[in-house]
């Protein structure tokens, strides 16, 4: 059988021949995520992916009422902590406020 | 001009595959990064709040540093102290739904993120002292 070729990469400080995988910064024995598409939008709306299977996604909140602060991810930057609804379909990312995504 | 490429791809999958879900690494689409991670350990005095500030670093780590952009930032949280279960939606979970910790947002700056640094106020809701654990991971700009 023959022999598949493997690229690993550690952490600084750790060794290859003793590390765990997550003391790794790259493995090709796992999977890694690949950003279908990355975003800053302006406002509300929907972004056509196309990808025919519905995505992973990471979204942050943008501005809240002209200040410099965001939001982390799953926080609404604002005094209150009503949640914003995001979500995606095979084709099709919803977004409802000034947000930077990615679709992975 | 050439432009240099890698692909790694899964087992019994095609190099020549139009699915980047074949591939374990594709260079014509970026994986997500981590910039920054860290799990960090916040004491809150009793019925007292704490904001916890985090500022960004170049990228030795050395020191601290504007990125320019507004990174996006994830955190997990354990609001319950030494229970070992971490939140990834926190926001949401107010002192009145019964864990030690919540987050406080009663002002844009108790909990936010901006380019050069985040900061999270955590708000101690009993009568005792507690040390809330927090992982962050701030990922990287990808163009």
């Amino acid at each position: 059988m023959a022999q598949i070729p493997v690229m690993e990469v550690a952490l600084p400080g750790y060794s290859l021949d003793t590390c765990t995988d997550d003391q790794k910064v790259f493995s090709s024995k796992l999977n890694t995520s690949k950003v279908a598409h990355r975003e800053e939008t302006t406002g509300a709306g929907t972004y056509t992916h196309n990808l025919g299977y519905t995505p992973a996604f990471m979204v942050a909140n943008g501005q809240f009422d002209d200040s410099d602060i965001w939001g982390f991810v799953g926080q609404y930057p604002a005094p209150s902590q009503f949640e914003v609804p995001f979500y995606a379909d095979d084709s099709i990312f919803y977004y409802w406020t000034v947000c930077k995504f990615f679709l992975y | 001009m050439i432009i240099p490429k890698l692909k790694m791809v899964k087992s019994g999958k095609s190099i020549e595959s139009t699915d980047m879900r074949d591939f374990v690494y594709n260079s014509d689409h970026p994986s997500i990064i981590i910039y920054m991670t860290e799990l960090r350990e916040v004491v809150v005095a009793a019925n007292s709040t704490t904001k916890d500030t985090v500022y960004f670093k170049d990228i030795n780590m050395e020191n601290n540093q504007d990125l320019g952009f507004y990174p996006i930032v994830k955190i997990s949280v354990e609001l319950e102290p030494g229970s070992g279960e971490y939140f990834i939606s926190p926001f949401t979970i107010d002192s009145t739904d019964g864990f030690s910790i919540n987050i406080l947002q009663d002002a844009v700056t108790d909990t936010g993120v901006q380019t050069d640094k985040f900061f999270i106020t955590f708000k101690n809701n009993t009568a005792s002292q507690k040390t809330v654990k927090y992982r962050y991971r701030v990922f990287a700009n990808i163009g």
